[in-house]
């Protein structure tokens, strides 16, 4: 079977989006993977995927993204998806300062069930409701600095900045594992070249010759 | 809509508002002009599914889910070690189908057959009794009793206003499908709520109950049957293109 080309990539990293319901990870998600924005998008039931290969200095990276429901009950089985996630998106809404208030909250729940590399970028989205802004981008800025997340505003209506902050966290992630891989002299490093499976800590990277591995 | 669910939102406050509420109730509000009917009939259904909305997650999905997976090991060996093999033993991409008994997958007119197949060949009495009985208890109306009521009746209805505080012994295992904390109030008048049919079939239905809570798992089963069906019949479809967790969603399950 001939393989599509979004289907020939180097790695396969699992990024998870949460945060408050309705302060738009779908619609990040669809922006990011399908260039599409819906003003009358259902609530996300359970989790959704969605993924997106492209390239990161040089390597073709395919990002298998989990779309989480963001409401409070869920909570207790979302934690199951952060297994082997390697980066996390947290969004909250600039015009909702409780979803703001609640990124705390989800930063713990990350800290509780993520592996500890994990990388995480805090995304303010709905910037184009400029008139209803309730939460600063210096405060956001700060905390974010304070919790050493990486932060960025987006409008996923407008598409601005989406695919910057989706590309950051798979930069980000693939610097840290290239640097852990390098820096090492265990089989890892080997494992690159020949394609196989590569273990970081407790997480598992797909190759793409290696497309059955367990995760 | 949001009105509808406002309601149960308040009638039955320990459940709420949970989202995918509005997918199961949609189909209610488009078939009935009246609001209250389409009320009645998402409340009813909500008595079967209340487990999957409840505060402290989707327990009712995950039963299921893991049910399923079970009946995957059992039925189709291939498949549970590809579904293994590519990390997909949580059958995430199923949960949805469960929760919100396939409104997602299938377009408004199959879902209303499918569920009317569902229904109809789930039916079973007992559980028809269990589910009427498991009414919450601000939506019961008293209706003053005839006064040629058998005196059997009399003495069951006592002994469950004595219970009033729910306690499982009241239905001997405790297993229920539904939350224990909607409790029924009973008292020396027929109790009626919504599409009850206990108003004229109660002391039948007192002893149905009993039955169904002492031999039913609390896993409604059909909507797990019908997903184990739906993977076997994309059994080699499955296994030959899925190579990832998202690819299930892709092959268009």
């Amino acid at each position: 079977m001939a393989r599509r080309p979004d289907e020939e990539y180097d790695y396969l990293f699992k990024i998870v989006l949460i945060g408050d319901s309705g302060v738009g990870k779908s619609n990040l998600l669809s922006r990011f993977t399908r260039n599409e924005f819906s003003l009358e998008s259902k609530s996300t039931i359970g989790v959704e995927f969605a993924t997106r290969t492209l390239q990161v200095e040089g390597k073709m990276i395919k990002s298998q993204m989990w779309d989480t429901a963001g409401q409070e009950r869920y909570r207790a089985i979302t934690s199951a998806y952060y297994r082997g996630a390697l980066g996390a998106l947290l969004v909250y809404d600039v015009t909702k300062p409780t979803s703001f208030e609640n990124v705390s909250r989800w930063l713990q729940e990350l800290r509780d069930h993520a592996d500890s590399n994990i990388v995480i970028m805090l995304i303010g989205n709905k910037t184009d409701l400029k008139h209803l802004r309730a939460v600063a981008t210096e405060d956001a800025q700060s905390y974010a600095e304070r919790e050493r997340l990486s932060f960025v505003e987006t409008s996923a209506l407008e598409a601005t900045n989406v695919d910057k902050a989706f590309q950051m966290n798979l930069s980000e992630i693939y610097r840290r594992i290239s640097k852990k891989s390098l820096s090492s002299d265990d089989p890892a490093h080997a494992n690159i070249k020949q394609g196989k499976t590569l273990v970081i800590g407790a997480e598992e990277i797909h190759t793409n010759k290696a497309c059955c591995s367990a995760a | 809509m949001s009105d509808i669910l406002a309601v149960y939102a308040w009638v039955d406050p320990a459940t709420g508002y949970c989202q995918g509420m509005s997918d199961l109730l949609s189909p209610f509000v488009v078939l009935f002009e009246d609001n209250a009917d389409a009320f009645w009939c998402f409340e009813m259904l909500l008595r079967r599914m209340r487990e999957n909305f409840q505060m402290e997650g989707p327990t009712g999905v995950m039963k299921q889910l893991q049910a399923l997976w079970h009946i995957v090991e059992l039925t189709d060996r291939e498949m549970f070690s590809h579904l293994s093999s590519i990390g997909a033993e949580s059958l995430h991409f199923a949960f949805r189908m469960l929760l919100v008994l396939f409104r997602r997958e299938l377009s408004f007119n199959e879902v209303l057959c499918m569920w009317e197949m569902m229904w109809a060949a789930d039916f079973d009495e007992s559980i028809a009794f269990h589910l009427e009985e498991n009414c919450p208890e601000i939506l019961v109306i008293q209706i003053p009793k005839e006064p040629e009521a058998e005196s059997g009746e009399e003495i069951v209805e006592n002994n469950n206003s004595d219970s009033k505080d729910d306690s499982p012994s009241k239905h001997g295992s405790g297993e229920r499908t539904v939350s224990e904390s909607n409790g029924m109030k009973l008292s020396l008048a027929h109790p009626f709520c919504g599409l009850t049919r206990n108003f004229w079939s109660k002391s039948n239905g007192m002893h149905s109950v009993n039955m169904v809570s002492s031999t039913r798992s609390t896993v409604d089963e059909l909507p797990v049957f019908c997903v184990a069906a739906i993977l076997v019949m994309n059994h080699q479809k499955i296994i030959k293109q899925t190579h990832s967790i998202d690819d299930l969603i892709k092959a268009g399950l």
